[in-house]
C-alpha cells in the first residue's frame, strides 16, 4: 500500500481491517468500494451519521473554480399578441434567443406569467397557463428572467486538465489528445476535444456533443479501419491531467465502445458554501456584492414577483434541487445587463473506483477517516462485532478533523471564533469605493 | 486473550475421503493428498527417489526390475525394458555401461513378471525365470550367470507364438499359466515341464485367458480375463486328484503385477479400475472380498483424476518396512502410468494418498546395507529409482507436496456453527521442524479461493552449533506453532498446504483455526 493514496490502498485497508484479504479474492471486495464512496460522500458534502454534529464546508472539497452564471437582460422589443382564455401569444419582434423560462409582464396589466415554451427566433410562444386578462395586440411587455439552473456556462481547460488518453484498438498503445487551454462553453469544449481526439487517433473520424437537458458530453467514432473507442482514464500516464473529470467521467478505464457518453452531469452541486458573489453594485455595507440566499417562503414574501425590479440582484433562493445535483435558483432582481455572477460549490464528488488513478477528495491525512467509516459499515454486514470500534474511530477522526479545520481558520484568519467584548476593540478595515455611487 | 473459538483440524488419520457429501465429510478428511505420506499422527510430504543408474540410460521404458539375490552374498538388479532388452547390474549402477545381457523379447509391457524358484535341491543352484506375458518363451537366469537362457524342458505346446503369461512357485513346483491351462513343473526341476510335471485345464471355455496367478495362505489363485476367480483345492496328498475351483465370477485381476498380501490380506487390482481386498479369514477357510476404494470413500474420487487405460499394466507393491502398499496408476490423459497410489495400512482403515511424482512403470523392492527391502520402480525415462529417500527430490527434480483438508464448518465444535458466518482470524500451524524453507496454505472459504499464506518450516535459532558427539544433545524433533492471520469470513473454510521447492518438505501435526461466530444471515451483495 502506497501510503492510502489512492481509493485502490484505501479499499485494501478496509477489506484488512475487517478481516478480509485484499489479493483481490475476496468477495467483500466491491462491498468495500461501496462503502467507502458511501463514507466519501457523506463527508464531503456533509451529513455523516459517524458524528452528527459534524457538518463543515471543507475548503478541500470545494470546486477549484467556482461556476459561472451569466445573468441575462430583460427582453421588451416590439410588443406582444394575447387572447384572454387561451396559453398561445406572439411576439412582435421575435426574440434571438429561447425565452422558454422567462416571465412575462404586461405594461398596465396586473399578472405575471412564465413562458413555458419558445424556440430561439420563433415568434410564437406559450403561457404556463390560460392569459387570463382581456385580449389585446400591439402589448408593450417586458420579458425576463429570474429563474436560473446552476450549470457553468464556462468550461476552463488548463495546465491540470488539457489531456484526453484513450485507445482506438483493444491491442494498441494509448494515444494522447492534448487540448488548448482556455474558457469554453460546453458545446465547444465538446468540439474541441473531439476535434484533438481525432487527431491524436489519426484516422478516425471523431464527433463531440454536449446535450443541454442531460448536461453530459458524447464522443463519438465513425469506427473506420476497424477501429473503436477506448478511454483509458486510469491506465493513463496523463491521469492527473486528464480533461475526462471536467467532461464527467470517471477515473476508470472503459470498455470498447463507438460512442461514450459521460456519466456525470455539469453542475452536479453537493451543496452551496457560501453567498454568491456579484461584482455589480454600490458596495457599501448593504450591498456588498453578495448575493444572499434566503428560504422561499421569506423570498416570496419580501420579494413577491408582481412587484419584481429591475436592478442588481442581493438575494436567491432555491426553487428546485435534484438528485444528481441540478439546482435552480431564484434571483430577487433582473439584471439589466448581462451580469456575471460566481458560485462557490462543494460538487458532488465522482465515485471512486478500486484503482491507483482514482483518489479520494479528502486529504491524504485524513484519509484514515474512510477506512475507519468504511470497515465499520462492512463489518456490521458481516455481522463482526468490531464495527463498533471502527464506527467510534471514525466519528472521534471526525470530530478531529473539525477541530483541526477550524484550528487552522483560527490561526490564519484576524478574528475567527473569537469574542469581542466591546465594540471600540474591533478594527474595521474601511472600504474606500471610488466614483459616485448611482443614486448619488 | 482471544475472544473467539479455537478449532484444531486433526491431521493423519484420513487420507482421501471423498465421496460423501461435502457437508458430511469429517475434519480430518483429506479431499487432496498428493506426494505425502500419513504417519505418525502428521501429514508430511512424500519422501523423494534416488535415480540409481543416474549416468547410465537404459533402452527404452523399463517394464519389469529385480533385485536378484543369486546367493547370500552377490546382489544383483535385473531390469527388462519394452525394447526386449534385459540388463544386469552388480551393485555399481552402471548396468554394465548400459549393456543389455540380453536382447530380443520384443516389444514387453509392464506385465512381464519375475518368478524366483531353483535350489530344488541343494545342489541346485537359484534360478530367476522371466515371464514375458507370452510375448517369448520362459527364460531363466541361472545363479549369477551373465544372461538369461530358455528354460530347458518347456512343455511341449509352448510353442510360437502361445508362451506361458505368468506364473509362481507353489508346492514346489514351478506354476506357469497358458492361455486357460495351467503347467506344474517337476518339483525336482523347475525347468521341466515333460516330466514329473503336472497340466490341468482350468475351467476351459469360460472366460478368457489365465493373466494372474498368486499365492496367499498357501492357496494359490488364479485369475482370468472376465473376472473370474480361481483357487487349487491342493488339500490332497496326491497331486493328481489336486483340482480347480472357482471363487468369484464378479471381480478379477486387471495385471499380473498387480496382486500383493499384505499384513493379512491380499490385494488386487481389479478390472474395474480398482483394489479388491482378499481377505481370508483363515489360511485356508472362507474368502472375503471388498472393494478399498469404495469402503475408502474415495472411488469416485479416484475415476475421476485418473485413467482406466492404465489398470491393464498396473503393479502392486507391498512395503512392509512401513506398512505401504503401492499401486502403479494412470493420471487422466496420460499414455504410460505416471503415478502411485499409495495405501498406508498402519491402521486398520487404509489411508489412501497419491504419489505423482514419477513415471513408475513397474514396482520392485530393493534390500538395502541393512537387508530391509527397499521399494524401487523401474520409469518409462529408463531409469531405476529408488523409493523412500531422504531428499525431497525425484531423482534430481523437486515435486511438489501438497494435502487439502476438506471443507468443515466445525459443526464437530459446536452444532450452532452449521449456518454461522465465521470471522476467520488465524490460523495456527503445528509442525515438525524441516528446515529453512516455508510452506505455502491456499485459503478457500465457501467454495472461493481466498489467499496464499506461508509460514516458516523451521525455528529461528535453533540451528546446530559446535557440539560433541556422545556428549551434547542434538535438535530434538519439536512439534511448534506458529499463528498465521486469516483474512475471510464464510461458513465453511479448507485449507491446502503445499511446498515444491528443491528438497523442501513439511510434516504437520494440525492446523488449529481461529474464528469468531457472526450471525446467521444470508451475506448481502
Amino acid at each position: 500500500m502506497a501510503q492510502f493514496r489512492t481509493t485502490a490502498d484505501i479499499v485494501d485497508s478496509v477489506l484488512l481491517r475487517s478481516g478480509e484479504t485484499s489479493n483481490g479474492n475476496s468477495k467483500y471486495e466491491s462491498r468495500a468500494l461501496e462503502y467507502v464512496n458511501r463514507i466519501h460522500r457523506s463527508i464531503v458534502i456533509g451529513g455523516s451519521e459517524f458524528n452528527l454534529e459534524v457538518d463543515e464546508a471543507w475548503s478541500w472539497a470545494r470546486a477549484q473554480r467556482p461556476l459561472v452564471l451569466e445573468l441575462k437582460p430583460k427582453y421588451n422589443t416590439g410588443s406582444i399578441t394575447l387572447t384572454k382564455g387561451s396559453e398561445a401569444g406572439t411576439f412582435s419582434d421575435a426574440p434571438t434567443s429561447s425565452l422558454a423560462g422567462w416571465h412575462l409582464q404586461v405594461s398596465g396589466r396586473d399578472g405575471v406569467f412564465k413562458i413555458a415554451s419558445h424556440t430561439a427566433s420563433a415568434t410564437a410562444f406559450e403561457l404556463d397557463g390560460a392569459y387570463d386578462s382581456d385580449s389585446g395586440s400591439g402589448l408593450t411587455f417586458q420579458a425576463f428572467k429570474l429563474d436560473y439552473e446552476l450549470v457553468p456556462s464556462y468550461l476552463v481547460i488548463d495546465s491540470e486538465s488539457n489531456r484526453i488518453e484513450f485507445k482506438k484498438t483493444s491491442g494498441g498503445s494509448i494515444l494522447t489528445a492534448t487540448l488548448t487551454e482556455g474558457a469554453y462553453t460546453p458545446s465547444a469544449l465538446a468540439t474541441h476535444v473531439a476535434a484533438a481526439m481525432a487527431t491524436a487517433a489519426a484516422g478516425p473520424a471523431i464527433t463531440g456533443s454536449y446535450d443541454s437537458v442531460t448536461k453530459k458530453f458524447t464522443f463519438t467514432s465513425d469506427g473506420a479501419g476497424s477501429t473503436t473507442l477506448i478511454p483509458q482514464f486510469a491506465s493513463g500516464t496523463n491521469s492527473y491531467r486528464s480533461a475526462h473529470r471536467l467532461l464527467g467521467f470517471d477515473d476508470e478505464d472503459i470498455a470498447a465502445a463507438l460512442s461514450h457518453t459521460s456519466t456525470y452531469i455539469q453542475g452536479g452541486i453537493g451543496r452551496l458554501i457560501e453567498p454568491m458573489t456579484i461584482y455589480r453594485g454600490k458596495w457599501d455595507n448593504a450591498d456588498d456584492g453578495q448575493l444572499y440566499g434566503i428560504d422561499k417562503l421569506r423570498f416570496q414574501k419580501d420579494y413577491p414577483l408582481v412587484r419584481v425590479q429591475q436592478g442588481v440582484p442581493d438575494r436567491f433562493c432555491k426553487l428546485i434541487e435534484e438528485a444528481d445535483g441540478t439546482i435552480i435558483v431564484r434571483f430577487n432582481k433582473y439584471v439589466e445587463t448581462e451580469t456575471r455572477i460566481e458560485v462557490d460549490y462543494i460538487p458532488i464528488p465522482r465515485d471512486l473506483k478500486d484503482n491507483a488513478s482514482s483518489i479520494p477528495v479528502i486529504p491524504r491525512k485524513y484519509a484514515d477517516v474512510l477506512e475507519y467509516g468504511a470497515s465499520a459499515d462492512l463489518s456490521f454486514e458481516k455481522s463482526d462485532d468490531r464495527w463498533q470500534g471502527y464506527a467510534q474511530k471514525a466519528g472521534l477522526k471526525l470530530q478531529a478533523m473539525v477541530n483541526q479545520n477550524r484550528a487552522e481558520l483560527h490561526r490564519i484568519g484576524e478574528r475567527f471564533a473569537q469574542v469581542v467584548a466591546r465594540a471600540d476593540m474591533l478594527y474595521h478595515r474601511r472600504k474606500l469605493i471610488y466614483g459616485v455611487p448611482e443614486d448619488n | 486473550m482471544y475472544q473467539g473459538v479455537t478449532a484444531p483440524i486433526p491431521l493423519g488419520g484420513l487420507g482421501l475421503f471423498t465421496d460423501n457429501s461435502p457437508s458430511d465429510l469429517p475434519p480430518n478428511a483429506l479431499i487432496e493428498a498428493k506426494n505425502i505420506m500419513l504417519s505418525n499422527g502428521l501429514a508430511q510430504k512424500a519422501p523423494g527417489a534416488l535415480k540409481y543408474n543416474s549416468n547410465h540410460q537404459l533402452d527404452g521404458s523399463i517394464v519389469a526390475v529385480h533385485d536378484w539375490w543369486p546367493d547370500t552374498v552377490n546382489q544383483r538388479l535385473i531390469a527388462v525394458t519394452d525394447t526386449g532388452k534385459i540388463y544386469r547390474d552388480i551393485g555399481d549402477r552402471v548396468f554394465s555401461l548400459a549393456v543389455p545381457i540380453n536382447t530380443g523379447l520384443g516389444s514387453l509391457t509392464p506385465n512381464c513378471m519375475f518368478v524366483e524358484g531353483g535350489n530344488e535341491t541343494a545342489a541346485r543352484s537359484k534360478k530367476l525365470f522371466l515371464f514375458t506375458n507370452g510375448l517369448a518363451q520362459l527364460k531363466v537366469l541361472d545363479g549369477d550367470e551373465t544372461a538369461f537362457a530358455t528354460v530347458a524342458n518347456p512343455a511341449a505346446d509352448w510353442t510360437t507364438p502361445n508362451y506361458p503369461r505368468v506364473g509362481c512357485v507353489h508346492r514346489n513346483r514351478l506354476w506357469a499359466f497358458m492361455k486357460q491351462r495351467a503347467y506344474a513343473s517337476d518339483t525336482a526341476d523347475h525347468e521341466n515341464f515333460t516330466s514329473n510335471n503336472l497340466t490341468q485345464a482350468v475351467f476351459p471355455g469360460e472366460g478368457g485367458d489365465i493373466i494372474g496367478a498368486y499365492v496367499f495362505k498357501g492357496r494359490l489363485f488364479a485369475f482370468k480375463e472376465g473376472n473370474f476367480v480361481y483357487y487349487l483345492d491342493d488339500s490332497d496328498a496326491d497331486s493328481d486328484n489336486w483340482f480347480w475351483r472357482k471363487l468369484s465370477n464378479s471381480f478379477g485381476l486387471s495385471a499380473p503385477n498387480a496382486i500383493i498380501d499384505a499384513l493379512d490380506d491380499m490385494l488386487a487390482g481389479n478390472a474395474s479400475g480398482t483394489v479388491t481386498s482378499y481377505a481370508a479369514t483363515d489360511a485356508l477357510g472362507d474368502i472375503e472380498s471388498a472393494d478399498i476404494f469404495r469402503s475408502a470413500n474415495m472411488e469416485h474420487y479416484l475415476r475421476a483424476n485418473t485413467s482406466t487405460s492404465g489398470i491393464s499394466v498396473m503393479h502392486a507393491l507391498y512395503y512392509e518396512a512401513k506398512k505401504l502398499a503401492m499401486f502403479t496408476y494412470r493420471s487422466c490423459y496420460r499414455t504410460s502410468n505416471d503415478m502411485l497410489i499409495i495405501l498406508d495400512v498402519n491402521k486398520q482403515q487404509p489411508r489412501i494418498t497419491f504419489w505423482q511424482k514419477g513415471t513408475p512403470q513397474c514396482l520392485g523392492q530393493r534390500k538395502d546395507v541393512n537387508g530391509i527391502p527397499r521399494p524401487m520402480y523401474g520409469s518409462a525415462d529408463g531409469y531405476v529409482y529408488l523409493l523412500d529417500h531422504e531428499d525431497r527430490l525425484e531423482g534430481s527434480t523437486a515435486y511438489e507436496g501438497a494435502f487439502r483438508t476438506a471443507y468443515t464448518d466445525f459443526r464437530f465444535v459446536d452444532a450452532k456453527f452449521v449456518a454461522a458466518q465465521k470471522h476467520f482470524d488465524f490460523l495456527w500451524v503445528e509442525f515438525v521442524e524441516e528446515g529453512p524453507h516455508n510452506i505455502s496454505i491456499d485459503v478457500f472459504i465457501d467454495g472461493y479461493f481466498v489467499e496464499t499464506i506461508t509460514t516458516p518450516m523451521n525455528i529461528t535459532g535453533t540451528y546446530l552449533d559446535t557440539f560433541d558427539l556422545d556428549v551434547d544433545r542434538l535438535g530434538e524433533r519439536t512439534t511448534q506453532s506458529d499463528p498465521i492471520p486469516l483474512h475471510g469470513t464464510g461458513r465453511r473454510i479448507s485449507f491446502r498446504v503445499y511446498n515444491s521447492g528443491s528438497n523442501q518438505s513439511f510434516q504437520i501435526a494440525s492446523l488449529t483455526v481461529g474464528f469468531r461466530p457472526g450471525g446467521d444471515g444470508a451475506t448481502k451483495f
